[in-house]
């Protein structure tokens, strides 16, 4: 994350991209290649354009309200019987459009609230988040109120080392997890490897629930299926062979906190009926034993599939399920499902990746090469879309290299972008300190990455099995289905018209974004939208549906 | 004329007018020159609103505005407040064409009398609709 925020001025006059150059240094006023080079846009369709191509790329906007611009380069305002009024509350045209894709963005609008309130708009803007209505006449205000509102959203983001994003089914995780964090309930949550669920039960149902216990976690895809009931409940020196002491079950361990069972599915039948019981009568009688023992504990079951299939497969009991409470199952989305969320990971992983001891060795040895004189923080960033600034390290992604990370289906979900993150941060300063031992000289606080290192770190974790190998539909492959046709032009056309589809879906209908994945070029929406219609896709129709 | 328009038209005036004759001269700092309150106040003047090739000066704007809709606001009580307060405002002009020292307490205070005036009178007509 750049150290100064980046402003995105949405605003059809000149004088605040005048003001705020020249005097809020603190703040990066993005140059978003407006057509008379000012550093702002002057519409809403360009700023809606702008954004969607350019996700994370800023940490804030300010936005003007009225907007004298000829009618075309209106956005839609139901309300706006008239051009007049349409043009007078544009901004929130802009806003509602912003907020459809952005949530927590943070917007702050310029424009005095008594000049809302002759109609509901004021009501509107006061309730959502992240939004803040500011008259602008004081740059003093408006610069406290950005670097506030990106403090907000940061803590919105992200709850120490949790990085919820803005992704919305991950806003849905979190609000259901904060109920469910209460109490000793017991909680279910789904989701491929990778994407989170024993750091999520850790960091935020046990932490939250407030119970003075500890967390433990059982992992039973490690264990040994004949091992598991010892495991589970305990056992007495010899209770079974190689049982040479006593040991407590994970349940004993928990008492008073929290159990996490991950691979629930894995369970042995036969001892299934054995966990109902402990959680029913919540008391464990280790193997071998017949003392019983008192146990308080809060269960978070975990599976990298639907446990629902296991029981309709017979695997798994269903009052066992059920016990389990299926009413609190929460299910992770795969890294592939929130690609807006993909900048903003990305760059926590690389603000994470900082505080590893040799990465910190390395920017030492970089620091000295440019002769900063102290430590710099690292930041990613993507072309050249940030200033160059002299106390940062910058990481710059080629946009092609970015590209093809945004393509990427990530199998391995967060675990694997945290990994590629911190390879591709290693190695490029590696790189950068490899070049000063060989003589060269470094110039500049940017270090390029190198697209090679990219490709292979992405090769290296696609020739993984997909999922956990276990039955997980391959996240590479788009179904498409191919019903035999006339000729192979047909066919040919019928799968092409199967994927528009489903980037259509994927980009949420932007044909900005649908351009960029496929012809790396955000300006060329138009040739895709043709193409669509060429191919009979009714995009009304799609957006209604 | 509907009184919704005499509204959106007072409400551009606000936003056209009044914010920008008063927001040169707001952000300078405190410690700004002579020359420096002289350049805010003719580009608050003479280049009010600005986007693209476009300069609007205060004057233009104001008169668009009284020629559209100035008869139908002449019987509020408003009116002559808000006539007054951008006839003050105005005359800076003329002030700043020489090399007088500029009192900027006064031409900061003239130049943002006019966004309240307007304000007052949307208030106005707004009470009176409902």
């Amino acid at each position: 994350m750049a150290e100064r925020p980046r402003i995105l001025l949405i605003d059809d006059g000149e004088a605040y991209a005048e003001a705020i150059a020249t005097r809020m240094p603190d703040v990066a006023l993005i140059d978003p290649g407006a057509p008379d080079g000012l550093l702002r846009l002057p519409d809403g369709p360009a700023a809606i354009k702008w954004l969607t191509a350019n996700a994370h790329a800023a940490d804030v906007v300010l936005l003007d309200m009225r907007f004298d611009v000829p009618e075309e380069r209106l956005l839609a305002f139901p309300e706006g019987t008239t051009l007049r009024r349409r043009r007078r509350f544009q901004g929130v045209a802009i806003l509602r459009e912003i907020r459809k894709r952005m949530p927590e963005l943070p917007v702050v609008v310029l424009t005095a609230v008594e000049d809302l309130s002759l109609v509901d708009v004021g009501d509107e803007l006061a309730a959502q988040s992240l939004t803040y209505v500011l008259d602008g006449e004081d740059l003093d205000a408006v610069r406290i109120r950005v670097h506030a509102a990106l403090q907000e959203s940061r803590r919105a983001s992200t709850d120490g080392d949790i990085l919820w994003g803005q992704d919305a089914a991950m806003r849905a995780v979190r609000r259901r997890l904060a109920v469910l964090s209460r109490g000793r309930l017991s909680v279910i949550i789904e989701g491929e490897t990778g994407t989170g669920k024993s750091f999520l039960a850790e960091r935020w149902l046990h932490q939250r629930s407030g119970r003075p216990g500890p967390f433990v976690v059982l992992d039973l895809a490690t264990i040994p299926t004949d091992l598991i009931p010892a495991h589970l409940f305990g056992a007495t020196r010899g209770a079974y062979t190689g049982a040479v002491a006593d040991r407590k079950g994970v349940f004993e361990l928990a008492n008073q906190g929290t159990l996490f069972i991950d691979e629930v599915q894995n369970v042995p039948l036969e001892v299934q009926k054995q966990l109902l019981l402990v959680l029913q009568d919540r008391k464990v009688r280790p193997l071998g034993s017949s003392r019983e023992v008192q146990v308080d504990v809060k269960v978070v079951a975990a599976s990298n599939r639907p446990l629902g299939e296991a029981v309709r497969a017979g695997r798994f009991r269903p009052d066992l399920y059920m016990r389990l409470s299926p009413a609190t199952r929460v299910v992770l989305p795969p890294l592939r499902d929130r690609p807006a969320d993909l900048g903003f990971l990305a760059r926590q992983f690389v603000a994470r990746a900082m505080r590893d001891p040799d990465i910190e060795a390395l920017i030492d040895e970089v620091s000295e090469a440019l002769g900063l004189g102290r430590r710099p923080s690292i930041e990613l960033i993507v072309g050249r879309d940030l200033p160059k600034q002299s106390d940062v390290l910058q990481i710059v992604l080629p946009r092609p290299t970015w590209l093809r990370l945004t393509r990427h289906r990530w199998p391995g979900n967060l675990r694997e972008l945290e990994m590629v993150m911190h390879n591709i941060v290693t190695f490029t300063l590696v790189a950068a300190v490899d070049a000063v031992a060989g003589g060269a000289t470094l110039r500049s606080s940017r270090l390029q990455v190198d697209p090679g290192l990219v490709g292979d770190l992405l090769a290296g974790v696609s020739q993984l099995p997909s999922g956990d190998g276990i039955g997980m539909p391959d996240p590479d492959v788009i179904p498409i289905r191919v019903t035999p046709q006339r000729t192979l032009n047909a066919v040919s056309t019928e799968v092409e018209r199967q994927y528009f589809l489903y980037l259509f879906e994927q980009t949420h209908g932007e044909f900005g974004a649908m351009a960029e994945r496929l012809l790396g070029d955000s300006e060329r929406g138009r040739a895709i939208r043709l193409r669509f219609n060429q191919l009979g896709l009714k995009v009304r129709e799609l957006r209604k549906g | 004329m509907e009184r919704m328009d005499l509204e959106d038209a007072l409400a551009e005036l606000v936003h056209d007018l009044g914010k920008y004759l008063r927001l040169p001269l707001a952000w300078l700092p405190a410690d700004a020159s002579a020359d420096d309150v002289r350049t805010a106040a003719t580009q608050a003047l003479f280049a009010t609103r600005r986007a693209g090739s476009k300069t609007t000066a205060a004057a233009e704007i104001w008169g668009a505005f009284t020629d559209e809709v100035g008869e139908h606001l002449t019987h509020h009580a408003g009116w002559t407040t808000l006539t007054q307060a951008v006839a003050r405002a105005f005359a800076w002009g003329d002030r700043l064409q020489d090399d007088a020292p500029i009192d900027r307490a006064a031409i900061t205070a003239d130049m943002s009398a006019v966004s309240p005036a307007i304000r007052a009178l949307l208030q106005a007509l707004s009470d009176e609709g409902k």
